[in-house]
């Protein structure tokens, strides 16, 4: 696929992703004023970013039996409300919009895998537990707002590049993911709402655990062995890091451990996806 | 009494079953599915969903009385690259996982001339079913290698993928050319 195919194919809708996520975040730093309430937007804008890039992409889910796969953007709607209405909340009771959120996703993505339909809840809600215990250190602090971020952009990318070539619809998703990503890591470094950041880390992560456990259920065994999702999806844990109080005062030194600890398990995935490949004389 | 009752109720059904025609289970290994597209344009692109399944009902003297019950499983599709049809069957085009079949079942034929039907029935690819008419061609009858009887029929007819949902058009044409060629053998 060439450069230039790839920016008309993804091009409007990263664009309108990102116009809409920035938008969002830019009323919410002009209207409010308080910190928590700022970093509350922060999920509420990746997720509307997320829900204009998926519908310039594809048609909304119509009907409660549509396809799998077009479900995450209602997941993507969940996770940001429920995700906003935990930042709102005082911290000790913010786990419980977590835990919800974590069964809503998990039942909406879950409910029409008919195949193997266990093994695929287990996957997603236990790997949504273990992300969001990764992500609490992460959650709602400023110093540490480049960590996530950084580490999400590269577990995007590594993303896009193993999916993109098997499984177009997931690889434009990841692709619109790893965009706002990249936004939050540029924002980070904005002065004025830099500090907004923060709020939304666990917000990529809870998609990128749904769209890797739904990805993992269309793959065709013939052209990817499963074992590379399982290597993908446990990435964005490296922000686990954090729970090391030495490295959570060094925030630089924090976000390079993440993204190590992130890249080390993306190593297998990708030794494993390149060892596998079919030709790709298509 | 009771006696001419029951001859006469086997008389009715015999009756019946004469008119019903023969039925012919369609021949997984000696029959064809066949497609065209046109990737990026310019060349057509063919494509194989292998092993056809199904059940045939032909009455050459009443074609009316004729069905066409055809199976295909979308795992099947075989385009000759393992990654293309890893593509294929994936969600953006067949969805396979989820719609594992793609069948045919008419609902009513006519007779158009002494080879051919005109057959119209549902059609349901993806997940989504459309009414449609095709000719059918009957190419002949013979004996195979055990001595069964087989029947053979063919159909050429084109669909929009678009119209069952399928709508990633990125370089691949949205007209489908289906050939699809079956052998029954007799029941």
């Amino acid at each position: 696929m060439s450069f230039s195919t790839l920016v008309a194919m993804l091009g409007p809708a990263v664009g309108v992703a990102l116009a809409l996520a920035l938008g969002v975040m830019g009323l919410g730093f002009l209207v409010l004023w308080k910190r928590a309430e700022r970093y509350a937007v922060m999920p509420m804008a990746l997720a509307a970013g997320f829900v204009a890039g998926y519908a310039k992409l594809f048609d909304l889910p119509a009907k409660w039996d549509d396809e799998i796969w077009k479900w995450v953007v209602v997941s993507a709607v969940v996770a940001g409300v429920l995700l906003t209405i935990g930042n709102l909340l005082p911290r000790k009771f913010e786990w419980l919009a977590w835990v919800v959120m974590a069964v809503g996703v998990s039942c909406l993505t879950g409910r029409r895998i008919r195949e193997d339909s266990g093994y695929y809840m287990a996957a997603l809600g236990g790997g949504l537990v273990l992300y969001l215990a990764a992500y609490w250190p992460v959650a709602r602090d400023a110093r540490l707002r480049r960590v996530w971020p950084v580490m999400m952009l590269m577990c995007g990318v590594a993303a896009v590049a193993l999916v993109m070539p098997f499984e177009l619809n997931h690889g434009r998703m990841f692709f619109v993911l790893t965009a706002l990503a990249g936004l939050s890591v540029a924002a980070g470094f904005l002065r004025p709402i830099g500090r907004m950041v923060a709020g939304g880390g666990v917000f990529p992560a809870v998609i990128f655990a749904v769209l890797t456990t739904t990805a993992a259920f269309y793959m065709v065994p013939d052209t990817y062995p499963r074992s590379v999702f399982f290597w993908l999806g446990a990435a964005p844990l490296g922000a686990g890091v954090a729970w090391v109080p030495w490295l959570k005062r060094r925030p630089w030194r924090c976000a390079i451990a993440a993204t190590a600890v992130a890249g080390a398990l993306l190593v297998p995935a990708i030794v494993i996806a390149i060892n596998n490949a079919p030709p790709m004389d298509v | 009494m009771k006696l001419w009752q029951t001859v006469a109720a086997l008389v009715v059904v015999a009756g019946g079953a004469l008119a019903m025609g023969d039925t012919y289970g369609v021949d997984p290994v000696h029959s064809s599915a066949v497609f065209r597209i046109k990737h990026m344009g310019a060349t057509y692109l063919y494509g194989r969903i292998n092993g056809p399944e199904g059940t045939v009902v032909y009455d050459a003297a009443k074609p009316e009385a004729s069905s066409f019950d055809v199976t295909l499983k979308a795992d099947n599709i075989d385009t000759g690259n393992k990654m293309r049809d890893g593509d294929l069957k994936g969600p953006n085009y067949f969805n396979a996982k989820e719609f594992s079949t793609l069948t045919f079942k008419s609902t009513s034929v006519k007779k158009a001339d002494a080879t051919h039907l005109d057959v119209t029935g549902d059609l349901t690819i993806h997940g989504v079913t459309k009414s449609v008419t095709v000719s059918i061609e009957h190419t002949g009858d013979g004996k195979n290698m055990k001595g069964t009887t087989v029947s053979g029929f063919e159909t050429t007819f084109t669909i929009n993928r678009s119209d069952f949902g399928m709508k990633e058009m990125q370089g691949v044409g949205n007209e489908v050319k289906i050939m699809v060629a079956l052998e029954g053998d007799k029941k």
